[in-house]
């Protein structure tokens, strides 16, 4: 690569010029034009698919354009690696984040390039020294010789970003940063954040969630299946035309969006009195002494802040953790699942917050997948009925609109929507009443979250019955019935009159 | 300046979803894509051996490479079983020799033919769910429960056989599996069958399809209510029952049971899986390429006998075999070789066509 000869100052420091990529049978990217001010915070909104993560490949050198170059400082470069990236000092910081847990956050922060005495002896002291005032310098407190296992997700990232910031970062990425991030630690990041902004790095900042970056960003590109459709400054006010940009024609109907995706209720009113699953006393290492009740149609909503006992929760009444409990009524049958096969056989079936690495085997079919659960019903006289299986999968991706050129394609190639409506479709096959739902519209964009509420609604008007475990306020409110968490404990109720009186008001007081 | 693009997006969105035919063909060519590279590998083995030795191509040299790849072969089928889930299974060698023994002593002890062979199964049986239980009750990496096996049951054969080996008498015993049926060599016939079922029952069955997801993602499996502990011990306890069957087959060969045979049947059956492309991470492969790529190994090591190369040269090519082989099948040479020819035959297009044909019309 070209390496700059006087730096200038100049507005546009780094620049995307015509970038282009295509994968066997879709174009992930297109003439796609980018610029990027030192100091300025770049949002980029897009649905799944729109070629946002593409860029972020290129951009840290992990992929080729096939067209198009990276221009910095005026001069066009060309990565090779993700080591050229850095040496142009451009870091990302993705969704997986790229620390060694077991070493400590001093060795993390230096890694590659420890301190050396005469001898090459690490001289730690000054490797704790210079990593502990790096992140005060940031405005972060933590003690650098902790491992980077024993810190929270939130701490963990902020690690990530001193590391690029140390290496005198000029460009930093950041792939869905909040996505894993508890909400009360997405605030210390957009404070980190601002100081960045200060201190000249020029950010690019990819979210699903508008409310964080008309907080943060100065300016938004919105992409759309692999080119940018459109720029606008970062304010609530140009709401509307971002996400007419985003979602093309069919944001005409939808205008009224915001982050629940336009639905104001899941399921509306499909409850009955007929209780299908009555639950005392629920405990387990998280758990304290959780009881509750669901009705046939109902949409139960169980939120709080994240790390409050909710998943575990959700593993508890279906059996994939140990939990005790005094009393677990399903269907009028008395029975504590100990067991998943034991909860699906007693009509119930959970789609875990972790889609990709608990809900599906990512490496196999559409169709495997989608029969995963019911694979007794596929079979005659011990043999497998393919043809019968295909059938059910195609009838699932016709009824839940999955985009999949055929139910023979891996589910690892589609997008996170499509692979959340395969994780539902295995459920609906295998015949279950009752599902619990965690985070279901998590890494869902904004079209998908409107479908996949679409079919929580059409399941429980059909007469199932569904637990939705959410961290966002905004998809708890749209739930029959709200439960609020709080270490591991319920903390309280909000019944629908409740909702319509005091909005989220009245979910978010029980929160702390 | 939001509006105007949307019409173009949504045409070339319509136009994506509509070649599907050939995405099916495509498809169909890749699931033989790596098998059809495996035969014409062993294609390239046997016209290398028709070339190099004129004794090669007899039918009797090609018998006596088929019984001799029949034993490993069954273990193979059995490691695949195991490596599918994502485990090993090191213990086969020492099983095969400890189920000869059994066998042997109780034929030995007039013991009757049919009920000797199925001692020597469910001998290999018990073993496997030793095996099986540790690895999914105790907690233990399959690694070492099944390297700790090699150990006890190989021990264990030596004890119990108190002699040098135990000689073997009993013509049935032979007959069933050292005889023919119509021409076809016994050890053969027992090889294919096995083979056959498995790769039915992998493909067919929903044991199968569970194995292949546990390898792929066993939490998934798990939260799917599939049986995940109960498939594991089923795959070690058929791993070792096979690897029973095999020991019983190398005792008929040699009339005798004996506590050192087997040697090194573990390595040479990871091998002939991991020859025959699938990934020892689990999840991916067939037991019929594992037979395939035990095939290629032993027509390999024939075809050196015959040349008269020494033993220890033959450990070296055999060590060369397996390591090209899996760059080729899993590693990065096989993307290596696509490159090249696609370079080669982009520069050959564009010589004559003016353009390279792309990979998306």
């Amino acid at each position: 690569m070209t390496s700059s000869v006087a730096r200038e100052p100049g507005p546009v420091q780094f620049a995307v010029r015509g970038l282009g990529k295509s994968y066997p049978g879709t174009r992930a990217l297109a003439d796609l034009d980018l610029d990027l001010v030192a100091g300025e915070v770049h949002g980029i909104a897009g649905q799944n698919g729109a070629g946002k993560s593409t860029l972020v490949r290129i951009m840290s050198g992990v992929e080729k354009p096939d067209t198009g170059s990276i221009v910095i400082d005026g001069a066009r470069v060309r990565f090779d690696s993700p080591q050229d990236a850095q040496r142009a000092q451009i870091y990302t910081v993705h969704q997986e984040l790229s620390l060694m847990a077991p070493l400590s956050v001093a060795e993390n922060i230096f890694m590659g390039d420890l301190k050396l005495r005469p001898g090459r002896w690490v001289d730690w002291a000054a490797v704790r020294r210079e990593a502990s005032e790096g992140l005060r310098e940031l405005g972060i407190d933590i003690d650098v010789r902790r491992p980077v296992s024993s810190l929270p997700i939130g701490h963990r990232q902020l690690v990530e970003i001193a590391k690029a910031v140390r290496r005198d970062a000029r460009v930093l990425l950041l792939d869905e940063p909040t996505a894993t991030l508890p909400a009360h630690e997405a605030h210390r990041l957009f404070t980190l954040v601002e100081t960045l902004k200060e201190r000249g790095i020029a950010i690019v900042y990819i979210s699903h969630h508008f409310d964080e970056m008309y907080e943060i960003c100065d300016r938004i590109s919105v992409f759309r299946d692999g080119r940018k459709v459109a720029e606008h400054p970062a304010e609530v006010g140009e709401h509307n035309s971002i996400l007419r940009a985003m979602l093309g024609k069919k944001g005409e109907s939808t205008l009224r969006l915001n982050s629940t995706a336009g639905v104001s209720r899941i399921g509306e009113g499909a409850a009955s009195d007929e209780v299908v699953l009555q639950v005392k006393d629920l405990r387990s290492d998280v758990l304290r002494d959780v009881s509750l009740s669901l009705r046939r149609g109902e949409v139960l909503g169980v939120s709080g802040l994240l790390g409050n006992g909710q998943s575990e929760l959700s593993a508890a009444l279906f059996g994939a953790t140990e939990a005790r409990s005094s009393e677990f009524v399903v269907n009028g049958r008395s029975r504590h699942p100990r067991h998943p096969a034991e909860a699906i056989a007693l009509g119930i079936g959970l789609l875990p917050e972790e889609r990709k690495s608990q809900g599906l085997v990512l490496s196999m079919s559409v169709t495997s997948n989608v029969t995963m659960a019911a694979l007794g019903s596929f079979t005659r006289s011990g043999l497998l009925q393919r043809g019968a299986e295909r059938r059910a999968a195609a009838r699932m991706r016709t009824s839940l609109a999955i985009k999949a050129s055929s139910t023979q394609q891996p589910v690892a190639t589609l997008s996170g929507g499509n692979q959340q409506k395969v994780a539902l479709a295995k459920w609906l096959v295998s015949g279950v009443q009752i599902l619990i739902f965690a985070e279901p519209t998590r890494g869902v964009d904004v079209g998908a979250k409107a479908e996949i509420y679409g079919l929580i609604g059409e399941f429980v008007r059909a007469g199932g019955s569904v637990i939705v475990l959410t961290s966002e306020i905004s998809e708890a409110l749209m739930c029959d019935r709200v439960l609020v968490m709080r270490r591991g404990a319920l903390v309280g109720e909000v019944d629908r009159d409740a909702i319509e009186d005091r909005g989220e008001d009245a979910v978010m007081d029980l929160f702390s | 300046m939001s509006a105007p693009t949307s019409t173009a997006v949504t045409q070339s969105e319509h136009s994506g979803g509509d070649r599907r035919p050939p995405g099916r063909v495509r498809t169909l060519w890749d699931a033989l894509g790596t098998k059809a590279y495996l035969f014409s590998v062993g294609a390239l083995v046997v016209l290398a051996g028709w070339g190099l030795s004129p004794y090669f191509l007899t039918s009797r040299n090609l018998v006596a490479v088929l019984i001799t790849a029949s034993v490993v072969s069954i273990l193979a089928v059995g490691q695949f079983m195991v490596i599918v889930t994502g485990g090993i299974d090191l213990s086969v060698g020492s099983v095969a020799a400890l189920s000869s023994v059994v066998s042997a002593l109780a034929l030995q002890n007039g013991v009757p033919m049919v009920l000797a062979v199925v001692i020597g199964l469910v001998v290999g049986g018990v073993v496997g769910l030793f095996n099986g239980i540790l690895i999914v009750y105790g907690g233990i990496t399959p690694f070492i429960v099944t390297l700790a096996m090699l150990s006890v049951a190989r021990g264990l054969a030596y004890l119990i056989q108190t002699g040098r080996f135990v000689p073997i008498e009993n013509d049935s015993f032979m007959s069933v599996f050292n005889g023919d049926v119509a021409g076809v060599p016994s050890p053969v016939l027992i090889a294919l069958v096995v083979t056959v079922v498995a790769a039915g029952a992998l493909a067919l069955m929903p044991f199968g399809r569970r194995l292949y997801a546990i390898g792929s993602n066993p939490e998934a499996a798990r939260l799917s209510g599939l049986p995940v502990r109960r498939d594991v011990l089923r795959a070690y306890f058929l791993s070792s029952t096979l690897a029973g069957l095999g020991g019983m087959m190398i005792a008929a060969q040699l009339t005798e049971g004996s506590a050192i045979i087997g040697n090194e049947y573990e390595l040479n059956s990871i091998a002939a899986v991991v020859v025959g492309g699938a990934s020892l991470f689990g999840g991916s492969g067939d037991p019929i390429s594992a037979v395939v790529g035990g095939l290629i190994i032993a027509m390999i090591l024939n075809i050196m006998d015959l040349l008269g190369v020494q033993a220890q040269t033959q450990l070296i090519v055999k060590g060369a075999v397996i390591v090209l082989a899996v760059l080729f099948t899993t590693g990065r040479g096989r993307e290596g070789i696509r490159r090249l020819w696609t370079l080669v035959r982009g520069r050959r297009t564009a010589h004559s066509q003016g353009e390279p044909a792309g990979e998306s019309a």
